[in-house]
């Protein structure tokens, strides 16, 4: 993702605050942000003419009070008749005008629509009562949602959350009566916090590991000293059912998609005990992708559990109720997040859940399924270890691969693959769903998507492959693949599905031009033990008219046609 | 009591520095009391004036206990009280000194 980013503002009310603190905050990417005219946020919508567009912002964010774009909402809150079908229509008009600015940005966010201060309505049923106002506005913003659903770069954001997290201080009637402007400053705060945390895992930047100690941190006490019986763990105990619930959150992170594993200083079979035998705790080890449980210094382990999962430092998260052992991971890595913990473990939960750095757009099966990917992976290298050769593994993997082209059905899981993989990557381009759709739309381009199972499992969608063909010369512009099925031959089996097609669709020479970064070296290292000639510069080269050799082992589904390779 | 100049200097220069959060990086107001505010040299439009009085008022309010409208007092200060750093501390410990 770029670090520099272009907001247009479009509102009916005063954005200063907004967009100062927008442009101000230090967070990753930096948001550059334009005011449009005030007051004016159907025009701005609707009018791609405008000095707003001129400048191709890559987002808006449409911020709006009800009562301003939506007539009847008015009648609502004087409490005169109006119709709920008349009030939801002036919702679809609105989204109308939003899809239409939509096209014009790679992201369009819009807040949902919140109560102006103090207002109760007609009291405590106003929720309930369809006369009621808070009732009127659920509705709307239900309607806002449904109906931007399908447009894919049509973000709502939940402003009811910056009102809720800024409590008393939400509203200050002197910026409402003077300038215009309907929020005290806290709510944007609140508000650029998530307009960031939203860019970031849209472009894929969420981490995607949690690194946790043990003693005081998932359970209470020294494990080795009092033995699991006897470690503060749920139980008829404030800090015991504290963190069961610390766990139990970890877990839920783990069901969507973001992975565990342990680094602490213990003895390795005394904690596995307690993971595995202690009756409260959630989290097991099945639940963990990795664990490294010695005497040894945290910052290593780290470095060397991060090398056994095939992931960057920077995808990592490390807690630790330990401040000398974060000081010291925070020294010697400063790409892992490790955040400041409290010393109260009332609060782990609560800190937990503060954090943004695990927000997802969606959750894939891939997600869901990724802790169970990695159990498989561990008995692929049990079985590895066991057979006589290399190519006797391959073999009994019983490796499959299907290939299918970019679609509404797995565009989303393709955009994050393509944002997140750094190793084996030929290019390590970053693109948002829209720009890989726009991209996709040219002639002679085509994106293929591979998914991969063998014996122990399901990979799931980890590969992708985009030709673009001009004339007789095919150039394989994407080439990536999850670590997690890397050395199993599915890159080979990519390479010749990639080439073929190109020959099939008339090219008679195909090209790859890799380009380094820090991080995609096994890219590199494929390409230079693969079949294709090397050229310059890392440009590598294949005849057409010789068909690619296909890896054995590896079967090749394409469509609903099974063909091996 | 603790002198009401330096309370109202303080007060100043916390709301500044909030105000400072949101002022592009060529527009933020030194913490100093010769710093122009409005008028020949000022940096502040009319929304950052609204935001200076805003933040003053809140931060009145949680030091003193009490609200306080300054917009109100400030037009009919006479000589405009929002035209430094200077003139803004000296009439804020005024309305200090009254409303204590």
């Amino acid at each position: 993702m770029r670090n520099q980013r272009k907001a247009v503002l479009i509102s009916d009310f005063t954005l200063n605050n907004f967009a100062g603190y927008l442009r101000n905050d230090e967070a990753f990417p930096h948001i550059e942000p334009s005011l449009t005219p005030f007051g004016q946020p159907f025009q701005v919508l609707m009018d791609e003419t405008l000095d707003a567009w001129q400048s191709q912002p890559d987002m808006g964010i449409v911020w709006t009070r009800p009562e301003a774009v939506v007539g009847s909402f008015n009648s609502v809150i004087r409490f005169e008749p109006f119709s709920e079908d008349d009030l939801l229509g002036e919702v679809d008009t609105f989204c109308d005008a939003a899809r239409m600015a939509a096209k014009r940005v790679e992201w369009l966010f819009i807040p949902t629509w919140a109560l102006s201060p103090g207002r109760r309505g007609i009291g405590v049923l106003d929720r309930r009562s369809p006369s009621g106002v808070s009732h009127a506005l659920s509705r709307m913003n239900q309607r806002l949602i449904q109906n931007l659903e399908e447009t894919r770069n049509c973000v709502v954001l939940d402003a009811e959350r910056w009102l809720t997290a800024s409590g008393n201080d939400a509203f200050n009637p002197r910026l409402w009566y003077m300038a215009k402007i309907p929020f005290a400053n806290p709510v944007f705060k609140q508000a650029v916090h998530d307009v960031k945390a939203a860019l970031r895992n849209l472009s894929g930047q969420s981490k995607k590991i949690v690194i946790l100690d043990l003693d005081d941190t998932l359970w209470g006490g020294t494990v080795g000293d009092v033995g699991w019986q006897n470690v503060v763990l749920g139980g008829h105990d404030p800090a015991g059912e504290a963190l069961v619930d610390f766990q139990r959150e970890l877990k839920a992170l783990k069901n969507r998609g973001i992975l565990l594993a342990v680094v602490s200083k213990n003895d390795e079979r005394v904690a596995l005990d307690a993971i595995r035998n202690h009756p409260e705790m959630a989290i097991r080890e099945q639940d963990l992708a990795g664990w490294r449980i010695n005497w040894q210094d945290k910052a290593n382990n780290i470095v060397e559990l991060m090398n056994e999962l095939n992931l960057g430092l920077d995808s990592a998260v490390f807690i630790d109720d330990n401040p000398r052992e974060r000081a010291r991971v925070r020294e010697s890595l400063p790409e892992v997040l490790t955040p400041e913990w409290p010393e109260d473990k009332l609060l782990y939960r609560q800190a937990l859940l503060a954090m943004d750095c695990f927000d997802t757009a969606t959750i894939t099966r891939e997600d869901r399924d990724r802790a169970g990917m990695y159990a498989a992976e561990r008995q692929r290298s049990v079985l590895q270890s066991e057979v006589r050769s290399v190519d006797d593994w391959l073999k009994s993997l019983g490796t499959s691969v299907v290939a299918e082209p970019l679609g509404d059905h797995n565009l989303e899981r393709v955009t994050q693959l393509l944002n997140k993989t750094n190793q084996m990557n030929l290019s390590t381009r970053r693109l948002s769903g829209p720009e890989l759709l726009n991209w996709t739309s040219a002639s002679g381009r085509s994106l293929f998507a591979f998914r991969v199972s063998d014996r122990f499992g399901d990979s799931g969608l980890t590969g992708i492959a985009s030709v673009s063909i001009q004339g007789e010369t095919a150039r394989i512009v994407d080439f990536i693949l999850s670590c997690r099925v890397m050395g199993r031959n599915v890159e080979a089996a990519m390479l010749a599905f990639v080439l073929d097609h190109a020959r099939t669709c008339g090219a008679r020479k195909a090209f790859l031009q890799y380009l380094q970064t820090e991080r995609n070296k096994p890219a590199f290292d494929f390409l230079t033990n693969s079949q294709l000639a090397q050229d310059h510069d890392g440009v590598f080269t294949w005849n057409l008219e010789t068909p690619y050799p296909a890896p054995p082992h590896v079967v090749l589904r394409h469509g609903e046609a099974l063909s091996s390779i | 009591m603790e002198n009401l100049k330096e309370v109202s200097l303080e007060i100043v220069y916390g709301a500044i520095d909030e105000l400072n959060e949101q002022l592009p990086f060529g527009q933020k107001l030194v913490k100093d009391t010769s710093t122009a505010l409005l008028g020949e040299g000022g940096k502040l439009d009319s929304i950052g004036l609204v935001n200076l009085m805003a933040l003053l008022e809140e931060k009145c309010e949680q030091r003193c206990g009490k609200s306080m409208s300054l917009f109100d007092d400030a037009a009919g200060a006479g000589a405009n009280p929002f035209e430094s750093v200077e003139s803004l501390s000296q009439f804020l410990a005024r309305k200090l000194g009254a409303k204590l």
